[in-house]
């Protein structure tokens, strides 16, 4: 290659014997695509018509890939894409259909979720201030006797009861909200400096969720007596919430969302003063389908303390039928 | 779902009276829209459907969410009368107009959800019967928005167990877990701290019975 002035004739021919291979490449593919589309027969003709022909050699990677293609979109014979080289084997994922029976055993799981949250607490007047124990004894009951029902219904619909935790809350949330409190020399976690406080709010948190997460079955149960034994529950979880959120934030403030009062009257309430969010026994005008944010923990060096999202279940939090029972 | 009969709040001889007539008098008065919504209330949970059910309301639908704008309607009138009528102050001002605009906001989104078919006037038998306390002394008046709120819990408890679509279901159901918040937050502001008074609702729905 010359790198001095270029020579305009040399220069012409460098480029006529450069676009040389990509027209012949373009004639080729159009050649098979035209024979292989226009043609009556079946997936696996084609693939031999794409990879048996001479002029397979002259074509490049990208016409290996488009073979492959054509031959996927063809015909009925062939069920997947052609495999090139070696796959490993495969195991099918069990199916994962989501019905009632799927939605009911998810709403026991939560019940006896917020059940092992109460059971942790409950003797522990480090994590809960003996002054509530009447209450949160109160409301484990109710959670067991919602979780009967909700196992009793799924038995009804067809289905398996689960009498269990949900599995994705019980890996990944609730440890993660124990560590907070308690600390974790290994993460580098200090132990909360609030104990009590953080507990009412999970409390509080677990208990929005059970609300929201009934709320969130209505436009997913198939039958109208189903929905009604769920919002029945879903009634009494709010005003277990309620309740917490006065305890936690203290009346009047914790009645109601300063941004509602702001709305509704033009006055701005004052805010209650408070190391983390403070929660409302009436957070809005309606039910909240929403994650709820908890900030529990001890402050870290920048003042940051540890957050969790509790969401209502999803398709990953799900008591699916293939999971049995436990 | 376990709903002992328990009263909430100090029972008077008016709330009493007032439960009587929900019982009795509003039945009624609703019971043709209950008997519309007849099908959906019958499905038990023993009968296995293969077919989704449907989002938007069906014609019974519109006659049970119809029949909670009303009681909705109703609501915003009874807190106007308390709003209105007397010199509140502070905090109590401040929670019960809060609850008010609730109560409107309701009304105007189970108008969305009706168009045309919304009725767009109050209960006014509902009216009737709470009028009394809601432009009384502030006591009684919590008192009776504390039985209000578990009465509007109650009656959409009952409309999505009748309900067809899910579009009114999902609706109603935002609703009255607010509701149930509401009343929690009126019995606190009353002074009832029992929990079986907190926390079970044996309030009459106004929608359970033919008429």
């Amino acid at each position: 290659m010359n790198y001095g002035t270029p020579n305009h004739d040399e220069l012409r021919r460098e480029l006529r014997s450069l676009g040389t291979p990509g027209r012949a490449e373009r004639r080729a593919l159009r050649r098979t695509a035209e024979a292989t589309l226009s043609s009556d027969v079946n997936a696996a003709d084609r693939v031999a018509t794409l990879l048996g022909r001479r002029r397979f050699l002259h074509l490049g990677g990208a016409s290996v890939a488009t073979a492959a293609v054509l031959a996927a979109c063809g015909g009925t014979e062939s069920p997947g894409i052609a495999k090139i080289g070696m796959a490993p084997t495969t195991t099918e994922l069990p199916p994962a259909v989501v019905n009632d029976a799927v939605l009911l055993r998810t709403a026991s799981s939560l019940e006896h979720t917020a059940i092992s949250i109460y059971d942790l607490v409950l003797d522990n007047a480090d994590l809960l201030d003996p002054m509530y124990r009447e209450l949160a004894t109160r409301f484990r009951d109710d959670h067991a006797e919602h979780a009967a029902l909700m196992e009793e219904l799924t038995v009804e619909v067809g289905g398996e009861a689960w009498t269990c935790g949900n599995p994705r809350l019980d890996e990944i949330v609730v440890p993660a909200i124990l560590r907070a409190i308690t600390g974790d020399e290994d993460a580098g976690l200090a132990p909360s400096d609030d104990p009590r406080r953080d507990v009412l709010n999970v409390a509080q948190a677990f208990e929005s969720l059970a609300g929201s997460t009934y709320q969130a079955l209505m436009p997913v149960l198939s039958l109208p007596a189903l929905r009604k034994d769920a919002i029945s529950i879903a009634s009494q979880e709010v005003r277990h919430a309620a309740i917490l959120s006065i305890a936690i934030t203290g009346r009047p403030a914790g009645y109601m969302h300063p941004d509602e009062i702001a709305a509704a009257t033009g006055q701005q309430p004052v805010v209650p003063e408070s190391d983390v969010p403070p929660v409302y026994a009436i957070p809005g005008q309606f039910g909240n389908l929403g994650a709820t944010q908890l900030v529990i923990g001890a402050p870290n060096e920048i003042g940051n303390r540890v957050e969790v999202n509790v969401e209502t279940p999803s398709l990953n939090s799900l008591v699916y039928e293939y999971l049995g029972t436990c | 779902m376990p709903e002992s009969p328990t009263s909430v709040g100090p029972d008077s001889d008016g709330a009493t009276a007032r439960r009587r007539l929900i019982g009795a008098g509003l039945a009624g008065l609703v019971g043709s829209l209950v008997l519309a919504g007849r099908a959906g209330a019958t499905a038990t949970p023993e009968q296995t459907t293969t077919t989704a059910p449907p989002r938007q309301p069906t014609s019974s639908d519109t006659l049970l969410l119809g029949a909670a704008q009303r009681a909705e309607l109703a609501a915003v009138a009874l807190y106007d009368t308390t709003l209105t009528g007397r010199q509140l102050v502070g905090d109590e001002r401040l929670v019960l107009t809060g609850i008010r605009e609730a109560h409107q906001a309701y009304a105007q989104s189970l108008s969305a959800i009706l168009g045309k078919a919304a009725p767009d006037i109050a209960e006014q038998l509902v009216v009737d019967l709470f009028g009394g306390p809601f432009g009384g002394p502030i006591g009684g008046m919590l008192e009776a928005a504390n039985e209000l709120e578990n009465v509007l819990v109650a009656t959409h408890t009952e409309i999505i167990g009748a309900l067809q679509g899910t579009e009114g279901a999902a609706l109603i159901a935002s609703i009255l877990v607010v509701e149930a918040r509401h009343a929690t937050v009126l019995a606190d502001m009353v002074g009832v701290s029992g929990l079986d008074d907190l926390l079970i609702n044996d309030a009459e729905p106004l929608a359970t019975t033919e008429g």
